[in-house]
């Protein structure tokens, strides 16, 4: 039998979803991940894509990805997405980028535009776990 | 009554989520900063306030004492502890978790610190 949808599941009873926000740049990444914090996520912070990489494959947890596309390190914000489709399919993933253009915006179904708005996160988080609210 | 506020700068997100989650939920806010250079970043932020800095000194090496005395020349207010291993992290974590706002939220230290051991464990045969 397939396991309800979170939609399904009581908020009483939900363990809280986790975001891992992966950010390079730190003043960024830690106004996104409190802003999702106070939202009621459990937040997740990596500042490269291999550090992300690093924590789902060692058995962290995630519900969702949201990622940047150009960061330092061997794993691109792309790869990460890749990596993540093709071992973790449940996990969703969202991608941002301050320069992604047109291009990003088509070649990813969840596509932020830097600079982003908070609450456009948020509703893109929401929608794309299925759920009414963190 | 103010949230005090932790900027953890640790280099190995295994170690730094459960310890900065662990750090949430006895009551402070956490910063996290992966490398020095983002915790300087924060540190000179114009908007951000931090009580204390806890550095892993293990990871970040000659980075991390520089750090430490930089970080004390800006601001002789700002507690700075520096750590040097994961069980000294994890004990660190519990004691400042005791004089946070709220200790009895916190979930046992040393189940942090199996949690961090587990996942460095993992990853070393993933990587192996």
């Amino acid at each position: 039998m397939n396991a309800p949808s979170a939609s399904l599941v009581p908020d009483s009873v939900r363990e809280p979803f986790h975001i891992l926000v992966v950010e390079d740049e730190v003043i960024t990444r830690s106004v996104a991940a409190e802003f999702l914090r106070e939202s009621g996520f459990v937040v997740v912070e990596a500042a490269s894509g291999d550090e992300a990489w690093h924590y789902l494959i060692s058995g962290g947890k995630a519900n969702l990805v949201f990622t940047d596309l150009k960061m330092p390190g061997a794993i691109q914000g792309g790869q990460l997405i890749n990596h993540i489709q093709a071992n973790f399919p449940a996990i969703k993933t969202i991608v941002t980028s301050g320069n992604g253009g047109p291009f990003a915006a088509v070649t990813y179904s969840e596509f932020m535009q830097k600079p982003y708005d908070l609450d456009e996160v948020l509703d893109c988080i929401v929608k794309s776990l299925g759920i009414d609210s963190p | 009554m103010k949230q005090p506020t932790i900027a953890l700068v640790e280099t190995d997100i295994l170690i730094r989520y459960p310890l900065s989650h662990y750090l949430r939920e006895c009551g402070y806010r956490v910063l996290e900063a992966c490398t020095a250079e983002e915790a300087r970043q924060l540190a000179t932020a114009r908007d951000v306030a931090i009580d204390i800095f806890v550095l892993d000194i293990a990871w970040l090496g000659d980075a991390g004492f520089a750090l430490a005395q930089e970080l004390r020349r800006l601001n002789e207010e700002w507690e700075i502890i520096t750590i040097g291993s994961v069980k000294r992290a994890v004990k660190t974590a519990a004691d400042l978790c005791e004089d946070g706002p709220n200790p009895s939220h916190a979930s046992d230290h040393g189940n942090v610190l199996a949690l961090i051991q587990k996942r460095l464990s993992m990853r070393e045969k993933r990587s192996a």
